[in-house]
């Protein structure tokens, strides 16, 4: 999967650039508005991550001669202004989502890999983790052959975390995935939840699959 | 204090002189039409009175030729007589003593000129006399004649009857009077009018100018009170006592609208003092946390720790900025809602749902009684609401209590109420339970609660919606929030 960042603001492009590629994609960056669309009409682009504010050519340009053009690249609008009529404006030319700074990184990465899902729908019917089980299908867990009882947003979070083993998820978009709240609440909800999943799932075992990520969220993988 | 504008040049007329001068405009008209009203009756009833001089003095020869037929010094007499007016006393109050020559010529039936006064003056020519039909006897014609040159002349003629031989004949009177219109007379009414009209303007003038200075001195002092008015004083006020209603009111409404901005004062410089509070200690502690990480070799479960503690902090930081450019775009009066129709019970299972683990951690009961209502309002917003509270009542709610979210149809609209057992609220924070960042409880660490600014979203989103909200805490009984939403057509 080919990325490319289009972001004048160095730190910024040079932490979306190690995340993307820590997390598997291959990240090509530009740092001005020409460069970038030039790059997007030569080379085939799997998304692209377009800052708004951008020297030479805008975000907006960018991707209005984009789609003129009827290349079909993702596009994913990264700004810092967030009013309605901007996400109406950037909607309406053609970009596929839009996140507004400052986000956490789980929260884009989410984002860019449901864009990446979108069309090639596979959904996943069965994970193995060690010894757990999902079938997302039947609703139905197992750990070392004992079946588990889930409630429905338990297993939602479950399936949430398993369908990307090592991937870390934020708070929010745990609850704005698992619950539909899509903005900021200051509760610990999150953490009382996956407390609560970690009862049934890990605790009766010495193989623990969820795990903390000190201030930032969760993941679930095997670590041995 | 930063320097204001320049106030603008006053470049309009002053309300004073303005009055005055309307004032004068307005007497001067009245008095003109008056006095003219005035000297065109004084010249009628001159004109009466000579119509009426010269129309008796007929009468008296007729009468005369009535009993004589003589043409003796009696009738001469008679022609050449001065005349006063007959009803003499009120006449010569308007002319006293000037005589009026009547010159009169009298004719027989054959138009031969038998007697006629002495002329003093040459007698114009073009003069003309009324005619009369051999029928009218007894009457009296007088008509307006005017000279060629120019001079007005009332003329008047009558058949007179007479015995003489013994039988009955006819004489033609015919008399003529110069109109005069008495000059000293006129001219003396003319000086006084114009004597009237000056003064009479002068003194409307003055008076205007001087009962609208009076009028308007509380203004003057309105505007040095005003002109002294800052930020610093805005607990000043004006005094009306002893001024006019009008002017009164003026002064009230002013001093309300002071105080008005006297409260949102103290209220926004609470807030950025709030603000750069809120905003500097989770700052302070990225870069003191980071300053300090650097100055030395660490190991790398020390760097782990600092970048979590960091983290957290920019969480916060992010959150604050989101929830307080929500707040701003909300009071925005363009900021319009994406509302739509759809069951409570909805929103209310969601929430539910949210916070069923968090309560079932703390042994709280929720329920939910959503009465199969549906509701007018956007979805998004409606959820931040029903969070909002419920994660306040949450916090504030000890083990084996309960959190209930009623919906009941309200009229023209729907009432949500979300009530809980919990601690309830001090009476005397209620009135700023919903000014941002206001913590009902200070000494709580501010990590454990939430920013201070949930009760203020709640507010600002009911606002977008047309709604109300109101907020009780009756003692040992917990907290109830209601929310009142309008049905869709009331928008």
């Amino acid at each position: 999967m080919r990325i490319l960042i289009i972001e004048d603001e160095e730190k910024t492009a040079a932490f979306l650039s190690k995340g993307l590629k820590e997390n598997g994609f291959s990240v090509d960056t530009a740092n001005n508005g020409l460069d970038g669309l030039s790059a997007l009409e030569q080379n085939n682009y799997d998304l692209a991550i377009l800052d708004i504010m951008l020297p030479r050519l805008d975000g907006w340009s960018v991707l209005s001669v984009l789609r003129s053009k009827d290349i079909q690249t993702r596009v994913l609008l990264l700004t810092a202004r967030d009013s309605v009529e901007d996400r109406v404006k950037g909607l309406e030319l053609g970009a596929d989502d839009y996140l507004v700074k400052p986000f956490a990184f789980s929260e884009l990465l989410a984002r860019s890999r449901t864009l990446l899902r979108r069309g090639s729908a596979t959904e996943i019917q069965t994970i193995h983790c060690a010894d757990l089980e999902i079938d997302a299908i039947k609703h139905r867990v197992t750990r070392n052959k004992h079946r588990i009882e889930l409630t429905p947003k338990e297993f939602q979070l479950l399936l949430l975390l398993a369908r990307s083993p090592g991937e870390v998820f934020s708070r929010t978009v745990i609850a704005e995935q698992v619950w539909d709240m899509n903005f900021d609440s200051d509760t610990n909800v999150v953490d009382v939840a996956i407390k609560r999943l970690r009862t049934k799932i890990d605790d009766p075992f010495d193989n623990k699959l969820i795990h903390t990520i000190r201030g930032v969220g969760y993941a679930f993988e095997q670590r041995s | 204090m930063p320097s204001n504008k320049e106030a603008k040049p006053v470049s309009q007329q002053s309300l004073a002189r303005k009055l005055a001068l309307l004032y004068a405009c307005t007497t001067f008209s009245v008095l003109l039409i008056a006095s003219g009203l005035l000297y065109w009756t004084i010249l009628d009833h001159l004109q009466k009175e000579h119509q009426s001089l010269l129309g008796s003095k007929i009468t008296e020869l007729q009468q005369y030729f009535k009993h004589s037929s003589t043409l003796d010094k009696n009738l001469y007499d008679l022609i050449d007589a001065e005349h006063h007016h007959a009803g003499a006393s009120h006449s010569s109050a308007i002319h006293p003593g000037i005589p009026h020559h009547i010159f009169l010529r009298i004719y027989d039936e054959q138009n031969n000129l038998l007697i006629e006064s002495n002329i003093t003056q040459p007698i114009p020519p073009g003069l003309q006399y009324p005619q009369l039909s051999d029928q009218e006897l007894s009457s009296i014609a007088i008509i307006k004649t005017r000279a060629a040159d120019g001079q007005q002349y009332l003329s008047g003629s009558a058949w007179a009857s007479t015995i003489y031989e013994n039988q009955t004949r006819k004489v033609l009177i015919q008399g003529l009077l110069k109109l005069s219109p008495d000059e000293v007379l006129l001219s003396d009414y003319q000086q006084a009018l114009i004597l009237v009209l000056v003064f009479g303007v002068l003194a409307s003038a003055f008076t205007g100018f001087w009962v609208t200075r009076q009028g308007l001195r509380p203004l003057r002092e309105i505007t040095k009170t005003i002109q002294n008015i800052d930020v610093q004083q805005l607990n000043e006020q004006l005094e009306p006592e002893n001024w006019p209603k009008e002017i009164a009111l003026l002064a009230n409404a002013f001093n309300q609208m002071l105080s008005r901005l006297d409260q949102s004062f103290l209220r926004l410089s609470q807030f950025s003092a709030d603000l750069s509070h809120e905003l500097r200690t989770p700052i302070n502690n990225l870069m003191g946390a980071s300053e300090v990480a650097l100055s030395r070799e660490r190991s790398s479960e020390e760097y782990q720790d600092i970048l979590a503690s960091s983290m957290e902090e920019c969480t916060r930081i992010a959150r604050m900025i989101d929830e307080l450019l929500f707040l701003a775009r909300a009071e925005d009066p363009k900021t319009e809602i994406e509302a739509r129709l759809f069951p409570v019970e909805d929103e209310f299972r969601r929430i539910e749902e949210f916070y069923e683990s968090l309560a079932a951690d703390q042994q709280v009961v929720m329920t939910c009684q959503a009465n199969q209502l549906i509701l007018y309002a956007d979805p998004n917003l409606f959820r931040r609401v029903l969070s909002n509270l419920v994660s306040n009542a949450l916090r504030y709610t000890p083990a084996l209590g309960s959190i209930n979210l009623t919906a009941t149809a309200e009229i023209e609209g729907i009432k949500i109420t979300v009530a809980d057992t919990g601690s309830g609220i001090p009476e005397n924070k209620l009135p700023h339970i919903f000014d941002r960042f206001f913590q009902a409880d200070q000494s709580r660490h501010h990590n454990k609660q939430g920013s201070g600014l949930g009760l203020a979203i709640v507010k600002s989103i009911m606002e977008l919606h047309g709604g109300k909200i109101s907020i009780s805490s009756p003692k040992q009984q917990g907290t109830q929030v209601e929310l009142y939403f309008p049905t869709k057509a009331e928008k």
